[in-house]
């Protein structure tokens, strides 16, 4: 008998807006897009049924990633997101970009992970660092070195 | 040499993206209360241990989850997917409803054969529920179909319908209730008589994204008696305070029988004293949009008029009431009629607004005086008045204050004060 609260509107709001960006990303973990859906689905059902452990420290897209990934991992049957467990390079096709895909792939783990993140999931440093617990700083750091890693990367196929 | 920026980067990876398969929240929603399945068994547990343990409990809502329901069978589905297509003139192009996953909430036939069937669907938006519901009683039955928004839910926290006896429109008695009740804090409904008792009907609270109570109660036959009829459906709380209230109303024999009453709403027939051939419109100006045409008829000495209102939706041209003058009328005049909600729905909503009908006498013109000062008078057609306040006059501080009736040497036949601060008939307007 409770009004829909806020926290549901603001959930429904955050996955009609951003699901898309959720399921990119996510197939780079589960390996399919159907599987990403799912666990995308999965995410924002568990985000809803336990909001009260939403203390709103943080942002709310940033807590419900972070239940995505556990979702997402937990599927691999992972409990923990561990830089072992990070996504495949595989995501980025290398029939579509191969540069692209040999670029990433010679990318640390973390460095991977942090670059999807930015790049697919479209989130600020700040909230990267809440998904993965680590500083915003560690984040921009680490950011650099990927940058710099596929600049170098693909700039040697420009000139070749 | 060529170098490559954040944004070319962005860019890159962005070209990489695939297209995302479409997402569904009304999924998520439903994975949700799935979750929720244990805790709400264990909550029903703890409740059944309770009563077991003697303690003193409410009546209580009895709370089901709305995706672990019966899906409703193809039928009503079908019912629910036809309202969406008929509907459209009322609602847009946006009839809310997901007609496939429409759930049994009550499904009751009695030894008598009468029953009551409620399906509820969720709507698009999430908030909000479409209903359909049938009741059959002994002398026939209702059936109707509707979708319900927070807005709506909020002005009209409670609905009761069912199988009545006698005019649909002004029934004689009651031989099933049924509908939904949206009051935050609902513990169960109570049915109130003429004769001053009452009884206690529980509520199904079926859960998110429905959200509602919905309840369904057979009195006993002797509550069809003149005297012992129900008048009032009450949603209350678990300390028995009253939530929302439905009165019912019924007309007695002389108002049934009088040949000059007019015919309810959605009644086009004209009360049996007037002389078909005399009908015609009258050349009343600045009605309402929803106001087709405003007719006449005369018979025996007296006459009547009658607002009929244009097609809207599901329903054909519909009389929106009127008002007669009869031969033995010692008065030269009806009292004014005052309009409230017009009840009608117009682009998916339900249109609001102030306004009255009347007959008054001959000579007679109508006078309107409003918060701000400024007066109005309106000219009578043939003695009757239609009259709906401008939106102008909505907002506090302009709004109509007084309306009275004054003869033709000047005299005020007539003096009725408004309220104001009737929020009631201002739901459309500005209210700052």
């Amino acid at each position: 008998m409770k009004e829909m609260g806020k926290l549901d509107c603001d959930l429904e709001e955050l996955y009609r807006r951003r699901h898309g960006a959720f399921q990119v990303m996510l197939a780079s973990v589960t390996g399919s897009r159907e599987a990403a859906q799912d666990v995308v689905q999965e995410a924002f059902a568990r985000a809803l049924r336990d909001q009260r452990s939403f203390r709103g420290e943080g942002s709310l897209e940033g807590w419900v990633w972070r239940i995505a990934f556990r979702v997402a991992l937990g599927s691999r049957g992972s409990r923990e997101l561990a830089v072992g467990e990070l996504p495949e390079a595989g995501f980025v096709d290398a029939e579509r970009d191969a540069a692209l895909a040999a670029a990433v792939a010679g990318l640390a783990p973390q460095q991977r992970l942090i670059v999807f993140l930015r790049y697919f999931a479209d989130l600020p440093y700040a909230e990267i660092g809440e998904v993965l617990g680590i500083a915003t700083g560690t984040v921009s750091a680490t950011i650099a070195q990927a940058h710099s890693h596929l600049r170098t990367a693909l700039t040697h196929e420009v000139i070749a | 040499m060529s170098t490559y920026s954040d944004e070319m980067l962005a860019a890159r990876f962005a070209a990489l993206a695939t297209e995302p398969l479409e997402g569904d929240w009304l999924a998520v929603q439903r994975r949700a209360w799935q979750g929720h399945r244990r805790k709400l068994t264990l909550m029903l547990a703890a409740a059944l241990a309770a009563i077991a343990a003697g303690s003193a409990l409410a009546l209580g809502p009895r709370v089901v989850d709305f995706f672990s329901s019966e899906p409703a069978p193809g039928r009503i589905v079908r019912q629910l997917e036809d309202f969406k297509r008929s509907a459209a003139l009322d609602w847009g192009d946006n009839v809310p409803v997901v007609a496939s996953e429409a759930r049994t909430i009550i499904d009751l036939v009695r030894p008598d054969g009468s029953s009551v069937y409620i399906a509820v669907a969720p709507t698009t938006t999430g908030k909000g529920f479409c209903m359909v519901l049938t009741a059959s009683g002994s002398s026939g039955g209702t059936s109707g179909t509707d979708c319900n928004l927070p807005d709506e839910l909020r002005r009209t926290p409670m609905q009761p319908g069912g199988a009545s006896t006698g005019d649909p429109e002004h029934p004689t008695g009651w031989e099933d209730f049924a509908g939904y009740v949206a009051a935050p804090g609902t513990d169960h409904v109570e049915i109130h008589y003429e004769d001053g008792s009452h009884e206690d009907v529980p509520v199904t609270w079926v859960s998110d994204p429905i959200d509602a109570g919905f309840f369904a109660f057979d009195p006993a036959a002797e509550h069809l008696a003149e005297g012992h009829r129900a008048v009032a459906v009450v949603a209350v709380d678990a300390s028995g305070k009253a939530l929302a209230r439905t009165p019912f109303t019924y007309p007695d024999e002389r108002t049934r029988n009088n040949p000059w009453r007019i015919p309810p709403f959605s009644d086009l027939r004209w009360p049996p004293a007037i002389d078909q051939t005399t009908i015609r419109p009258l050349p009343i100006f600045g009605l309402p949009s929803w106001v087709e045409k405003v007719e006449l008829g005369r018979g025996d000495g007296g006459f009547c008029f009658r607002v009929v209102t244009p097609p809207l939706g599901l329903r054909t041209d519909v009389s929106f009431g009127g008002g007669c003058i009869t031969p033995a009328s010692s008065e030269p005049c009806c009292r004014l009629r005052y309009w409230g909600p017009t009840g009608e729905r117009i682009d998916g909503r339900r249109t609001w607004g102030i306004g009255f009908t009347g007959i008054v006498p001959a000579g007679a013109t109508v006078e309107l005086r409003f918060e701000d000062g400024s007066r109005e008078t309106v000219q009578p057609v043939e003695r009757v008045i239609v009259y709906l306040v401008p939106k102008h006059h909505y907002a506090r501080g302009t709004r109509l204050t007084e309306v009275r009736v004054v003869l033709a040497d000047g005299t005020v036949y007539q003096r009725e004060a408004v309220s104001p601060k009737a929020e009631i008939y201002y739901r459309n307007g500005p209210t700052p």
